[in-house]
């Protein structure tokens, strides 16, 4: 960990972006993001009713978006700060531009999920004015915002070529990136009224999700990007990276294997937790997208027996791609299948309401997928506007050999 | 002369001190009066069964429900449920009579929802009501996601557009901000300015007398009487919350 380590001159360049391809992608996410803008301005306007949510399920995509997109604004800045900063890889060194930059835009991602999320956005100063200790999710509001300007410092420094105060910032952003997704998991982690929710362990993965679904979300990126712009992206180091999701995505399936038993192990639990994991509404999403889809076919293409397989940029790249699918079903179901099942107030009793003792579905409306799709669409709206405007990729990458 | 770069760093710099210097001022009111005050209430769940049975059963709305709603300025909707009570049908076995058991906000001694409240905008006055200040609710709905006892209500729909008699005593609400019972505060406080005995509007609606009122700091209160000498219990107890509604069996 050495700052003052010779690294040969990196040149950065901004991309020319003048083809139709590059034009389409930027009208598409940018037709897409305002569409998400309209659908919010709808809800905002006519109510809250347009959402799937109800008085029973209070949080639905929108905050599993706001999960997800924190995880990957972290993993996006976790593993180049680890490898280029801290290992000081110099391979990597030429990436300490983008991932802060992508970090910044998935955070500020996250905080329109939760604009977009809440019922009275006009009061949305009063999260910062009025700070709850007590909270965990004030904290996080305080921790996002911070973390939106470390990026930026870090960023900032990594433009000046400030060696010593880019390192000391980055050792921060690092610090941070952990914070960040931990205190998110503790969202939900913390509340121990609801028996799916309530579990220590969501702080830890999030933490190891975020890694994953970071560097998952960086490698199609950068690939295309390269592609596209005609660059060279070492093959070896996006073989690396997928290798660190791959241990990775088996530490999320490792975790979540851990919940999923301590959950079962409980009689009080066996009713919640079968609906969770074994029901026909969940089946799907928690075994094939999350389990199968999500980490087990990602783990498969990246140790595949296939040499071509395993160093294909394509390939690993679809194998991110999946495993960033997986992930957002991570986030969906941790926040949506807990909120599903009836709170046991009379523990032990046959109980009936009118409204609060049957299992109550939630499926998202068109209008709070037209918000969800227009925020990621913002996020790679304005990354493909931001490597035009400011050179923040390498002309070229360097592989290992 | 400082460069472009420089100067977002500082400014933004800026921004976060100042905002983080907000959020770290603590301004809480302190009002000694109200904390001679313990409001709490014992709900008599062999009364409320009689009540409910007579009515027909969970699909009745009994007077306490319909007298909170048009008090409160609550919505009634279709596809909604609005109503801050709740009634629960609560049997041991399959064959077993029901015990109806109303359950409302219970005024929690620990309450979660003001634990988790990201702005303040729940908070627990000093004679032991949890309070939403509408002005600070952002609408995230946390204390829905915290609340053990299903107790909240986030407007879906503009209230204003649902309801057809309005009460401008009480808080009319607009959509996107969350609701609950708060001892109908607007009627209490008023009721003990004026050196009444104070009630809520559905304990003076009960025909039943089911529902008893007071203060649990006055040791010759009904409530603080009931909670002394009768069985009474709590919900969900395990948890700490300690609620000052409590139910007598």
């Amino acid at each position: 960990m050495n700052p003052d380590v010779e690294v040969p001159k990196i040149d950065f360049k901004k991309i020319e972006g003048k083809s139709y391809g590059y034009w389409a992608f930027v009208i598409v996410t940018g037709i897409l993001t305002a569409l998400g803008i309209w659908a919010w301005w709808s809800v905002h306007t006519y109510g809250e009713h347009l959402t799937g949510l109800n008085n029973r399920i209070p949080w639905g995509l929108l905050i599993a978006g706001l999960m997800f997109a924190i995880g990957m604004s972290a993993g996006a800045l976790h593993v180049f700060a680890i490898l280029a900063d801290a290992l000081n890889i110099k391979q990597f060194k030429p990436f300490l531009r983008i991932a802060p930059f992508v970090a910044i835009l998935w955070i500020c991602a996250a905080l329109v999920f939760v604009f977009m999320d809440i019922g009275n956005p006009e009061n949305m100063m009063n999260a910062i004015m009025y700070f709850n200790p007590t909270s965990i999710f004030s904290w996080n509001a305080l921790l996002y915002s911070s973390y939106i300007l470390i990026c930026a410092i870090y960023i900032l420094l990594k433009f000046e070529n400030k060696k010593l105060a880019g390192f000391v910032v980055g050792v921060l952003a690092l610090v941070w990136a952990v914070i960040v997704p931990l205190v998110d998991g503790f969202i939900v982690g913390f509340i121990y009224s609801r028996g799916l929710y309530h579990s220590p362990l969501h702080g830890v993965l999030f933490v190891a999700s975020a890694i994953t679904s970071g560097i998952g979300g960086i490698i199609p990126m950068l690939y295309l990007t390269f592609k596209f712009t005609n660059r060279y992206l070492a093959p070896d180091l996006v073989r690396l990276l997928a290798k660190i999701m791959g241990v990775g995505a088996a530490v999320v399936g490792c975790l979540l294997a851990c919940e999923l038993l301590t959950v079962m192990y409980e009689p009080a639990n066996w009713e919640s937790g079968f609906y969770a994991y074994f029901s026909p509404s969940w089946f799907t999403m928690y075994w094939i997208i999350l389990f199968t889809v999500g980490i087990i076919i990602p783990i498969i293409i990246i140790w595949s027996p296939l040499k071509f397989m395993r160093y294909s940029l394509g390939w690993l790249s679809a194998a991110g791609i999946l495993h960033v699918i997986g992930m957002l079903a991570e986030k969906y179901v941790v926040v949506v299948s807990g909120l599903e099942v009836p709170q046991e107030i009379f523990g032990g009793k046959i109980v009936k309401s009118l409204y609060f003792t049957e299992i109550t579905q939630y499926s998202p409306s068109p209008i709070e997928w037209l918000m969800f799709i227009g925020i990621v669409s913002a996020v790679y709206f304005v990354y493909a506007i931001g490597i035009k405007v400011f050179a923040l990729l390498p002309e070229k990458t360097e592989g290992f050999e | 002369m400082i460069s472009r770069r420089k100067f977002l760093l500082l400014t933004m710099a800026g921004v976060t001190a100042i905002a983080t210097g907000k959020a770290v001022e603590f301004k809480e009111g302190r009002n000694s009066e109200l904390s001679k005050y313990k409001w709490g209430m014992v709900i008599d769940v062999e009364k409320c069964t009689e009540c409910i049975k007579s009515r027909g059963g969970l699909i009745a709305r009994p007077p306490c429900v319909e007298a909170c709603s048009k008090a409160n300025n609550i919505p009634k909707s279709d596809r909604y449920f609005y109503d801050l009570i709740a009634i629960y049908e609560v049997r041991e076995t399959e064959d077993a009579e029901p015990l109806y058991f109303p359950v409302i906000c219970q005024e929690c001694e620990n309450p979660l929802c003001v634990q988790v409240c990201l702005t303040k905008a729940s908070y627990k006055r000093e004679d032991g009501i949890i309070v939403i200040d509408l002005h600070r609710c952002i609408g995230c709905r946390y204390c829905m996601i915290g609340c053990p006892y299903n107790a909240r209500r986030f407007l879906f729909e503009d209230p204003r557009e649902l309801l057809t008699v309005v009460n401008p005593e009480a808080p009319i609400r607009k959509h996107g901000v969350v609701m609950k019972c708060e001892f109908c505060l607007w009627k209490i406080d008023k009721e003990r300015a004026m050196g009444k005995e104070p009630k809520p509007v559905c304990v003076e609606a009960c025909p039943y007398n089911a529902l008893i009122f007071g203060n649990l700091n006055d040791p010759n209160s009904e409530v603080s009487k009931i909670v002394r000498t009768s069985k009474v219990i709590t919900l969900r107890a395990n948890l700490g919350t300690n609620p000052k509604v409590k139910y007598k069996l």
